[in-house]
């Protein structure tokens, strides 16, 4: 042991180093290396059994040390997960790449193609039109009523032919709210295109393309669909109303849908002549027939607003979106399920959020009382009786019944409730997730995904759920603090699937990283779900994003598409996801926000029109403000030299992605 | 090209060129080897220098808490040493066994290298099998007997 070998006993010594100091960061037993040359570069290195001895010391600590840690290892030092990343990279990177890589069976879906420098796209054996935008970017829509949707699309691209993989989601009945009026029940499900209608036993009638609502009429029940509104009575009788209608609500002699786009809501008599429109300042979400006037909830602006004489009226700021809401059956009082109330709209502390039911006086929108639901989380239901409410709570797998006063009266438990109605007896519960209305099985669930939605709406022992914020996938319109230190909006997780890293610092590679911040900082699941985490990661897949508006000039678009390339933004918001999944400082595009220091993620565009408000912190509104505003320095993509038609032809081509 | 390519463009090349030249400084023996590696360097500073000349490096605390920004600092700490020390004056001074002991500390830098490039959020796919089968061949070249 004289041979002179000082390599050898430098990386033990760097390496017991290490196991010593325990730093959990490679750039330790590099940097030891260095130190340990320079104090012993001026003597020959030779294995003596003293030294032997320790550095066989330091290496067993370091062994130890690093089987024992090797997850904090790679977590301190990105490893872990990093296979995602680079897939969904590379997956982006190999042209020609389709973004997004997933496709609904049930509804249209709308995809971008890149392509650079070909000029004619084609899928073999099919109609389907690519629209070429310019710039190798190809837009397409995947619609099942057209064409079947498969898992291989051969592209035809200038004679050559690729083929890229589309992962398909196949839903199954998913039967969420119960509408009920005169004795019955009824449900949709968008998915499958079904009407559910309960009187004593339940029947499952096809209905027309995606049905989003219900309302129970004397004679028959409403279907709202995406575009209108039809009744199953005999001859089936549709009108159309344009623009995504959401929900419904029957009055006494008359019935109510929301519109989003025009805002509006919509008066129809029971045989669907349609009586008066009502166009709003916001978009409206859950509408309800008081005595004599309408209430429409607002998720956006978080706000239930009165609507009295085709006006609006009273306003009440909840802070929060409401989640579901219902009338007393007198129609005097009106019961939302919110996730906090908020009235004064401050971001809270981290993370600390109250479900509960406000109980507000339906003619002046004034708050009687707030019912905190806690430790039952996410109320995702309400029914009402004479005599109190009934809630489903999605979080927890318990309906229960109170008196007026919220207290508890009954306890039923249902496997994940997301639906509840009152008919007399016990009530009738149904379940989205599970396919279940009652004990009428309606629907064969993948076992993963139904695990992924139990997840979703599961409460922590903390009471928090994904739903608490993530308003069934989407956003809770409102400002969190995370542990950030300042508050930042919501996003929406719809569409985000395969574009890691995830959150606006990148930190996570997958959805399954994140289960150590459920379980460290939210007290973890009192009820375990094996492999909670794919299986959640499957169900925000299987998630859609809001679809954008109808873009039908493609001549704008197309110069729209230009103006995005000649201003810069394709630089990072690549195509065809709109996102180069990189990092950047927030100072390297703002210069006059030079102060903010964190890497910041390129979101991707798809969806932005939705996606409000924009940039980190919240601090633009409107797409317009994004690009100019709060783009002084024009290094947020150099939309200021563009001309005033190139603008607008570039705000068109953003909310059409 | 506005000003943010331009800077982007910068960086990112001097990256890869200094990359490129470390793999040749490890493949190649002779005098190349040491050209190479000063090369490379000299690239690596550059690299460094033009990241923190843009706002693209605002916080040099970011070296310490941003896993691919360490790794990259830190290989440029190995080549400093590696580049302070290749002057033939100083080999004698120090033998070439004390010289040798820290010179091997150069496959230390091509993995944090490789590190760095694999976490920086650019890398095109041939960029990555490029550099992490250059990088390990060469290792597995080193260590293995034959």
């Amino acid at each position: 042991m004289s041979r002179s070998n000082a390599t050898w006993i430098l990386i033990a010594g760097a390496l017991a180093l290490w196991g010593i100091v325990r730093l959990p960061i490679f750039a330790l037993p590099v940097l030891s290396y260095l130190v340990l040359w320079s104090l012993l570069c001026r003597r020959e290195l030779t294995w003596s059994k003293r030294s032997f001895a320790a550095v066989a010391a330091g290496s067993i600590f370091f062994f130890y040390w690093v089987v024992d840690r090797r997850e904090e290892i790679l977590e301190s030092e990105q490893l872990r997960d990093l296979h995602l990343v680079l897939a969904d990279r590379w997956r982006l990177s190999d042209l020609p790449a389709i973004a997004p890589p997933i496709a609904h069976s049930d509804r249209p879906n709308l995809h971008f193609l890149y392509a650079p420098g070909v000029a004619h796209a084609r899928v073999e054996g099919s109609d389907l039109e690519l629209v070429g935008l310019g710039h190798g970017l190809f837009r397409f829509e995947l619609d099942p009523r057209r064409h079947p949707i498969s898992e291989v699309l051969a592209l035809d691209l200038d004679g050559e032919r690729h083929e890229r993989r589309l992962e398909v989601v196949r839903p199954t009945p998913h039967p969420r709210w119960l509408c009920t009026g005169f004795g019955r029940a009824a449900s949709v499900s968008t998915e499958t295109d079904e009407l559910f209608s309960i009187e004593g036993e339940t029947h499952r009638i096809a209905v027309e393309d995606r049905p989003t609502d219900c309302a129970v009429l004397p004679e028959h029940i409403a279907v709202v669909h995406e575009s209108g509104v039809a009744i199953l009575a005999g001859t089936s009788v549709r009108i159309e109303l344009g623009g995504p209608l959401v929900h419904a609500a029957a009055g006494p002699s008359s019935l109510a849908v929301s519109r989003t786009h025009p805002p509006a809501i919509l008066i129809l008599s029971p045989d669907l002549e349609l009586e008066s429109e009502i166009p709003l300042s916001f978009v409206p979400d859950w509408i309800a027939f008081a005595e004599g006037h309408l209430i429409a909830s607002s998720a956006r602006d978080r706000t239930l607003v009165a609507l009295r004489d085709g006006r609006e009226a009273e306003r009440l700021f909840l802070g929060r979106p409401v989640v579901t809401m219902a009338l007393s059956p007198d129609r005097s009082r009106l019961y939302a399920a919110v996730t906090d109330y908020r009235p004064d709209d401050d971001a809270g502390p981290n993370h600390h959020v109250e479900d509960q039911i406000l109980e507000i006086e339906a003619r002046t929108l004034r708050l009687l009382r707030r019912f905190p639901t806690a430790p039952h989380a996410s109320p995702y239901a309400i029914a009402t009786r004479e005599d109190g409410i009934t809630v489903a709570f999605a979080g927890s797998d318990e309906v229960i019944r109170y008196d007026r006063s919220f207290r508890e009266q009954a306890r039923f438990t249902f496997d994940r409730p997301t639906g509840v109605a009152e008919l007399g007896g016990d009530p009738i519960i149904s379940s989205a997730a599970n396919a279940r209305i009652g004990a009428h099985v309606v629907g064969d669930p993948d076992p993963v995904l139904l695990a992924g939605e139990r997840s979703f709406y599961q409460a922590t022992r903390a009471g928090l759920s994904c739903q608490t914020c993530h308003l069934h996938g989407g956003s809770d319109y409102s400002l969190h603090d995370i542990g950030h230190g300042d508050a930042r909006p919501t996003l929406s997780v719809r569409g985000t699937a395969r574009t890691a890293p995830y959150l606006r610092g990148a930190s996570y590679p997958s959805i399954a990283a994140l289960e150590a911040f459920t379980t460290y900082v939210l007290g973890g699941y009192e009820e375990p779900i094996p492999d909670r985490a794919r299986a959640l990661e499957a169900f925000l897949a299987s998630l859609p994003r809001t679809p954008p508006r109808a873009a039908a000039d493609v001549e704008l678009l197309r110069a729209g598409t230009d103006a995005f390339v000649r201003a810069g933004c394709n630089f990072c918001h690549r195509f065809p996801a709109f996102t180069d999944l990189a990092q950047y400082p927030e100072g390297f595009l703002f210069p006059e926000r030079s102060e903010e220091r964190h890497l910041l993620d390129t979101p991707s565009l798809l969806g932005v029109a939705d996606a409000a408000p924009y940039l980190y912190d919240g601090r633009a509104e409107t797409l317009e403000q994004v690009l100019f505003d709060e783009n002084r320095s024009g290094r947020h993509g150099n939309a200021r030299a563009l001309s005033q038609s190139d603008r607008s032809a570039l705000l068109y081509f953003l909310r059409s992605l | 090209m506005n000003a943010v390519e331009l800077e982007l463009l910068l960086v990112r090349s001097s990256g890869w060129i200094a990359a490129a030249l470390l793999i040749l400084a490890i493949a190649w023996t002779g005098r190349w080897r040491r050209r190479f590696g000063l090369a490379s360097f000299t690239a690596a500073l550059v690299h460094f220098a033009a990241a923190l000349a843009t706002p693209l490096l605002p916080d040099l605390s970011l070296l310490v808490y941003e896993p691919h920004l360490r790794a990259g600092a830190t290989a440029l700490v190995v080549l400093c040493f590696l580049g302070a020390t290749s002057f033939p004056s100083l080999v004698e001074r120090l033998g070439i066994r004390q010289w040798k002991a820290l010179h091997r500390a150069v496959y230390l830098a091509a993995l944090l290298v490789l590190h760095h490039a694999l976490l920086s959020p650019h890398l095109p796919r041939i960029g990555a099998i490029g550099l992490s089968a250059a990088i390990l061949l060469l290792i597995a070249r080193r260590l293995s007997p034959w």
